[in-house]
């Protein structure tokens, strides 16, 4: 249900003290004096308006409809005899109550319901034309798509200036209202529904409702109107002509309501709807356009924009109807408004007194409704570079009044407007200058997350969304769902994604896949019967290493790309700022919660740089959020609880700011066991000395400046930043993965595993050891991967490479399980013999082979230069070591060192 | 006769505008997208800076002798992009299939306007805010505005006081046509053609120009030295420098940083920026080196760093979602910001006071301007030159400290021949020069690299970004556009003096 659906406000407000806006300059330029109440008494005294009357239905020039005494008669006539069929200039007719929409300034005004069956080609039953009826039959025809503009009258009645047909109108709306079935929309074409729900009648069952609760407000959904064939040229008049046919379209809804009524309808249910003022709100156009991209075309249409409410103004009493006495007889009048003018009457209608200038505005006697004005400006998201944001104006009227507050990001619906302002506001000259705003018509709110946020991770809100018909910011297209599923098989896929992910930075394969994981997330998971109501499925990484190891800027790329971002320092933040403070409103001068970083990024990645650098008090707050994922705040009286359903990334330098290896892991990372553990990874990350690596890294970083187009520095293929955000916002939305039963049991076997290196009673404070958080890692971590390939199902591969990170991230299997020190050398080896190709491998255990003959054992170093006189290329010394660290893992070699030499020693094979 | 063309353009630019609109719709419904070749006939009828200053600039002329409809250039820097929108009257029928343009025709009767709706086509244009490069000239106060009107005039233009930086600053609106605001970004230094409009009620009391044409603002690289020239000037610079900072290093250093430019920005990285920390500064030091700066750099803001100061007021642009307050750091690529620190002590920051750190550390590492909206902020990309000064170690992330000797002489006897110092102005130009890293360095810088590892593990990635970053610098200094051997050993020595943050 959309906001515009929140209880109405009463549809006048009388408030005398506000009626004197009469005497308000009337064509100020800004809108927020839009419209004034009257354009003043000289109005219509101008030799020139007064021969403007082709002009009287011009969007731009803002004459008042009211016939005004002045007007040739011969003018008038000839308006009418166009208009009288349907829009009754009779004032003396009017209900007492207004009968038009605050925010459709229309001359056109349709019939009073007394009036309805004269204006009413067809009568309810007979109702609607032949052809435009929609056989709605289930293989969807498109043979009437478009229905012929002929209508049983013999008379085909337009709106004056426009090609709009109103019997024709009335007809195929109301064909619509009472054909449009379920199964026509688009995104149900190509599913089989069961019948009930195929052939609901979408709008009759929502009529239904509205009469039984008494609503006012028909959603409609344009998208719907374009896939009935045959409303499609009705969808192209509101889209043309809003003004026009929304009145149209209001009043048929009025009628198609008497008509379910059926026959003999009890007399008070008939007078209710009679009295009743229906509004159709359009909303869901085709497509969104940006603000700064309107331009004079889209005067008076139809248009969507998306945006954050900045500010809105009080409710101001805007007046429909003016009241005016005649000072010298009494005689009363009442001036109806057009387009934000008030025609005042210059002399008194009474023939007997006819006193000019005598006619008093009664404000207590006049009528008024709500109005607000809103300004809306762009989203950071679709600000081009180097621009400020711009900005709209937005009137708003009755029920949609204060559906919006300021900073929620909406999606409105409304009719371009343009006023024209006058340079001079003592002249009444206008020249050719026009300010704009919209008309609103239908607001809705936009979801407030980002892009790829989790839905299942603010569970609340999706509750709260799917009643306001919450969509996503981005939406991702048929084609990329197509791309990312096509993708998704690719072998490489979590090597592509995760090269994706800061190209510019080199190589940190392993971290940059557990930040992969991290973006994708693990699985939600509420528990009904544990004590536990909720177990989290956000991934949270630690990264702790020496200096200048491009920590700094993998966070600041995950906060670029992340949903819900927000970078914050360990260095420049408090408890406070991390949380919530309290701040006085500028505005309304009350006390007002304002969100810290983590709970700005709810939903989203919190990004903690300098860690370690934080206070101890402001790191304890972290524990909650990182576990029960919640902020609690006190102060100033204000005592709460938020959410703060946040993933932590956070790096911080060792104790001393380097690594120093002669240290156990847990005395280089100087962080509480408690606050360690909710780190589903912790990454250590060493700077080595390694003459390839090295190389390759000062290769990288010269053609970075050689090149200046950092994002092309790797020649492997890699995903844009474009698509590896849909890719994960498609992976978080549709996928949520479930643990097969092999998947289980490898849980529990690796999650023992790790038990077990922990049993040692050396190292038992000298290692990370595991506990039943990091089983719960575990399965983040193997959910995540799931998800990344696009599974449903957690598989035994996916456990095992949650557990390889977990294990690689600590550089366990470098830990000397005695002392907990990470000998740097069994990095290098392990790292290193992934990128040594087996080919040289297999050269040097022939080429050991062949020197040790007969148990023959010989110094590293003659090695390294018989297998360079051999080698056909340049051979680095770290490749020889890396070739040489495999083969003794592999038990074909031993190297021991004797005083001072380390020598080669070739280990008989068995086979 | 193209010059006689530009100047009957100059002289009377409606006549030529009116011609050439009514020539581009002849007998047909003018379609107004676009600049309709306007800014290109402009740009070309001023295609040599000769024919381009002809044209009054602002700077030589006072306000009130100007004219409405009169040709005006006009420099600045871009304050705000989203100074308004309006649609106006783009061209109207005035017989049978003739229509008339209106865009610039800045005296179209309105009587004329007194048409059918149908024959009038719509036009758009956008306004942008301008205001005097911040930390060069100012503009001349618009001292006579009593001779336009009345005094609500005035009172009127005040209202955008907190667009301005100083109170003697002027801003003026520029109107654009065509979609050429979208070409403009926030905080550039544009240089404008346009027509001139005096101050009106409509125009709240502030001048108004009408864009035709418009270029980039900055130095011209052509006024840069050759590298001879460069060669000589380098070391009479230096001299100066070290005079003021008695130390060599801590001269080579500054003159590196007066070089810096962003060549290169992605997400988390820059590539081209170099940040000094002069540590061991007092506050005669400061005003000192300042008053030598001062004549060299043509753009140079100074921001004092202390608890009161940051405290005090926002450093970072800032809106209530009205309208966008400027702010003393709102400025132009190529300006040279001295934060001086000196002064600095103990103290509460405030929540303005952190949130100006942090504008200030993302302004140093990223380049970053922060404008900061209701419920959201955005970034600008910037280029600009940081020196800190300070006692101590920065609490701003520089990218190295460098300590000078501190006890400065008394007076510093700066050129006074004004060729000299011309030389002096025109090497720093060089600034937005480019220096390029050739294919036969990149060996060279790998096995520096490999083998200085070797020996000194403190060594890293960021002293190589450093290292390669500062040799195109000191290529620049001497006026070279190729890092030789020589500037990277030279740049490898120099950061042994530094201290890498």
């Amino acid at each position: 249900m959309s906001s515009s659906q929140q209880s109405g406000r009463a549809n006048e407000l009388r408030t005398p003290g506000r009626a004197n806006s009469s005497s308000r300059e009337a064509v100020d330029s800004s809108p927020l004096f839009f419209p004034a109440s009257s354009p003043g008494s000289t109005r219509l005294t101008t030799p020139r308006t007064t021969a403007r009357t082709p002009l009287a239905s011009s969007p731009l020039l803002f004459e008042s409809s009211s016939p005004g005494p002045n007007i040739p008669q011969s003018s008038r006539s000839h308006l009418l005899s166009q208009r009288n069929d349907l829009f009754l200039d009779s004032s003396s007719q009017r209900t007492p109550r207004s009968t038009r929409r605050g925010d459709i300034h229309s001359s056109v005004q349709m019939s009073t319901p007394s009036r309805r069956r004269e204006v009413d080609p067809q009568r309810p039953g007979v109702s609607t034309p032949s052809s435009l009826l929609f056989s709605g039959s289930d293989a969807l025809t498109f043979s009437q798509a478009h229905p012929s503009s002929e209508v049983a009258d013999d008379t085909v009645r337009v709106i004056w200036g426009t090609n709009v047909s109103i019997q024709e109108s009335i007809a195929s709306f109301r064909g619509f209202l009472r054909g449009f079935k379920k199964k026509y929309r688009p995104e149900y074409r190509n599913e089989l529904m069961p019948p009930p729900d195929a052939e609901q009648l979408v709008y009759i069952e929502a009529l239904r409702n509205m009469r039984i609760m008494g609503l006012e407000i028909l959603n409609l959904d344009v998208q719907d109107l374009k896939h009935y064939p045959p409303t499609k040229k009705l969808y192209h008049q509101l889209y043309s002509y809003p003004q026009e046919i929304i009145p149209i379209m209001d009043q048929t809804i009025k009628d198609v309501m008497l008509d379910l009524l059926g026959t003999n309808p009890p007399e008070d249910v008939l007078n209710d709807i009679e009295l009743k003022i229906y509004k159709i709100r359009p909303f869901n156009l085709e497509k969104c356009i940006n603000m700064r991209d309107l331009n004079p075309g889209d005067i008076d249409k139809l248009i969507s924009i998306k945006g954050l409410v900045l500010r809105c103004t009080p409710v101001i009493p805007d007046m429909k109807q003016a009241f005016f006495r005649c000072s010298v007889c009494g005689h009363c009048v009442t001036v109806e408004i057009d387009r934000g003018r008030i025609a005042e009457p210059i002399k008194c209608p009474r023939e007997v007194c006819g006193a000019t200038n005598a006619m008093q505005l009664i404000h207590n006697r006049s009528e008024f409704a709500d109005k607000q004005v809103i300004k809306l400006q762009e989203t950071p998201d679709v600000v081009p570079d180097g621009q400020t944001p711009h900005s709209v104006s937005l009137c708003v009227y009755d029920e949609l009044v204060d559906s919006a507050r300021a900073g929620d990001r909406i999606e409105v619906t409304g009719i371009f407007r343009c006023v024209p302002v006058r340079l001079n506001p003592r002249m009444r000259t206008v020249k050719s200058l026009f300010k704009t705003y919209v008309d609103v018509v239908h607001i809705k709110k936009q979801d407030k997350r980002r892009l790829g946020t989790d839905p299942s991770t603010l569970e609340s809100d999706i509750a709260e969304d799917a009643a306001l018909q919450i969509d996503e910011v981005r939406k991702i297209s048929d084609e990329e769902v197509e791309k990312i599923q096509q993708v998704s098989k690719r072998d490489d896929i979590y090597d592509i994604l995760s090269r994706s992910l800061a190209p510019s930075i080199y190589e940190m394969d392993d971290v940059k896949k557990g930040l992969l994981l991290q973006l994708f997330g693990g699985t939600n998971k509420s528990f009904h019967k544990g004590a536990s109501p909720r177990y989290r499925g956000d991934i949270n990484i630690l990264m702790c290493g020496d200096p200048s190891t491009s920590k700094s800027q993998i966070l600041k790329y995950v906060h670029k790309i992340a949903p819900r971002g927000v970078y914050t320092s360990g260095k420049g933040s408090s408890a406070v700022g991390l949380t919530a403070y309290i701040t006085r409103d500028q505005d309304t001068k009350q006390l007002v919660l304002e969100s810290g970083a983590l709970v700005l990024s709810d939903g989203g990645i919190c990004c903690i740089d300098e860690f370690d650098k934080m206070s101890d008090a402001t790191r304890s707050i972290l524990h909650e959020v990182m576990e029960q994922q919640t902020v609690t705040v006190a102060k100033a009286g204000i005592i709460t609880t938020l959410n703060a359903r946040t993933s932590i990334l956070a790096s911080a330098n060792p104790i001393g700011s380097k690594y120093n290896p002669d240290l156990p892991v847990t005395k280089n990372i100087d962080l509480p066991p408690t606050l360690l553990s909710r780190f589903d990874l912790v990454y250590l990350i060493l700077d080595r000395v390694d003459e390839t690596l090295d190389r390759k890294l000062a290769n990288h970083i010269v053609s970075m400046y050689m090149e200046d187009t950092p994002e092309h520095a790797t020649d492997m293929e890699v995903f844009s930043v474009e698509f590896l955000t849909s890719y994960i916002t498609y992976a978080r939305n549709n996928i949520n993965p479930v643990i097969s039963e092999e998947a289980a049991k490898e849980l529990v076997n690796a999650y023992v595993g790790m038990r077990k290196l922990g049993e040692d009673v050396r190292a038992s404070e000298k290692r990370i050891t595991a506990t039943t958080r990091q089983l719960e890692s575990m399965i983040r971590l193997s959910e995540a991967h799931a998800k990344m390939h696009l599974r449903n199902v957690v598989e035994v591969g996916d456990v095992l490479e949650a557990a390889r990170l977990i294990k690689t991230a600590i550089k366990d299997y470098a830990t000397d399980p005695a002392t907990g020190k990470i000998s740097l050398d069994l990095i290098y080896v392990n790292e290193r013999e992934t990128l040594v190709p087996e080919d040289m491998v297999k050269e040097l255990a022939n080429l050991i082979s062949n020197l040790t003959v007969g148990g023959k054992t010989m110094l590293v170093s003659q090695l390294l230069t018989r297998f360079r006189e051999q080698s056909s290329t340049r051979l680095d010394a770290s490749d020889f070591e890396a070739c040489l660290g495999a083969l003794e893992r592999r038990g074909r070699i031993k190297v021991i060192t004797s005083a001072g030499h380390r020598i080669v020693r070739s280990i008989a094979q068995t086979d | 006769m193209v010059i006689a063309l530009s100047d009957s353009f100059i002289e009377n630019p409606r006549s030529f505008l009116q011609r050439f609109q009514d020539a581009l719709f002849a007998g047909s419904k003018p379609d107004l997208q676009g600049t309709l070749g306007i800014d290109e006939e402009v740009s070309n009828i001023f295609a040599t800076e000769e024919r381009i200053r002809k044209i009054p600039n602002y700077l030589d002329c006072k306000w009130s002798e100007l004219k409405t409809g009169q040709l005006l250039r006009l420099q600045g820097m871009v304050q705000d992009t989203n100074f308004g929108h309006e649609f106006f009257a783009g061209a109207v029928e005035v017989n049978e299939n003739i229509w008339r343009g209106c865009r610039y025709i800045l005296d179209f009767s309105e009587d004329e306007m007194h048409l059918d709706e149908s024959k009038i086509v719509l036009d758009e244009r956008y306004s942008l805010f301008l205001t005097n490069v911040p930390g060069e000239r100012t503009l001349p106060v618009i001292e006579a505005l009593g001779n336009w009107g009345s005094e609500s005039l005035k009172e009127r233009s005040l209202k955008y006081s907190n667009r301005l930086q100083a109170s003697n600053d002027t801003g003026v609106c520029v109107k654009c046509y065509g979609g050429m605001e979208t070409k403009v970004q926030v905080c550039q230094a544009i240089d404008v053609i346009g027509i001139y409009e005096e101050p009106s009620e409509y125009s709240d009391g502030l001048p108004i120009l009408h864009m035709l044409c418009f270029k980039d603002y900055t130095q011209s690289a052509t006024q840069a030295p050759s590298p001879q020239q460069a060669e000589i000037i380098r070391p009479k610079i230096l001299k100066y420098f070290e005079k003021v900072l008695g130390e060599n290093i801590a001269a080579e250093s500054l003159m590196l940083a007066l070089l810096s430019n962003v060549v290169h920005k992605t997400t988390g990285l820059v590539i081209g920026g170099f940040t000094l920390n002069l540590t061991n500064c007092t506050s005669e030091l400061v005003s000192q080196l300042v008053s030598v700066l001062r004549p060299l750099i043509k753009r140079m803001v100074i921001q004092k760093v202390n608890v009161a100061e940051l405290n005090r007021k926002p450093l970072y642009p800032l809106s209530d979602g009205e309208t966008l307050d400027t702010s003393h750091l709102q400025v132009a690529p190529g300006t040279l910001i001295v934060l001086d620190e000196t002064e600095l002590s103990s103290g509460t920051l405030n929540d303005v006071g952190c949130r100006n750190v942090q504008f200030l550390s993302s302004l140093i590492s990223q380049q970053d301007l922060t404008f900061f909206y209701p419920f959201s902020s955005f970034t600008v990309h910037s280029n600009v030159r940081i020196i800190i000064l300070s006692h101590g170690r920065s609490i701003l992330p520089a990218d190295v400290g460098c300590r000078c000797r501190g006890d400065s002489p008394d007076t510093i006897e700066f050129p006074t021949d004004s060729d000299e110092l011309q030389e002096f102005c025109n090497f720093f130009h060089m600034w937005n020069m480019r220096a390029n890293i050739p294919e036969n360095m990149l060996d060279y810088i790998q096995s520096t690299y490999v083998s200085s590892r070797q020996y000194n593990k403190e060594i890293n990635e960021k002293t190589l970004s450093l290292q390669i970053n500062c040799s195109r610098l000191y290529a620049k200094s001497f006026g070279r556009q190729l890092v030789s051997r020589i500037d990277f050993e030279a740049a490898r020595s120099l950061i042994n003096h530094w201290t890498v943050n």
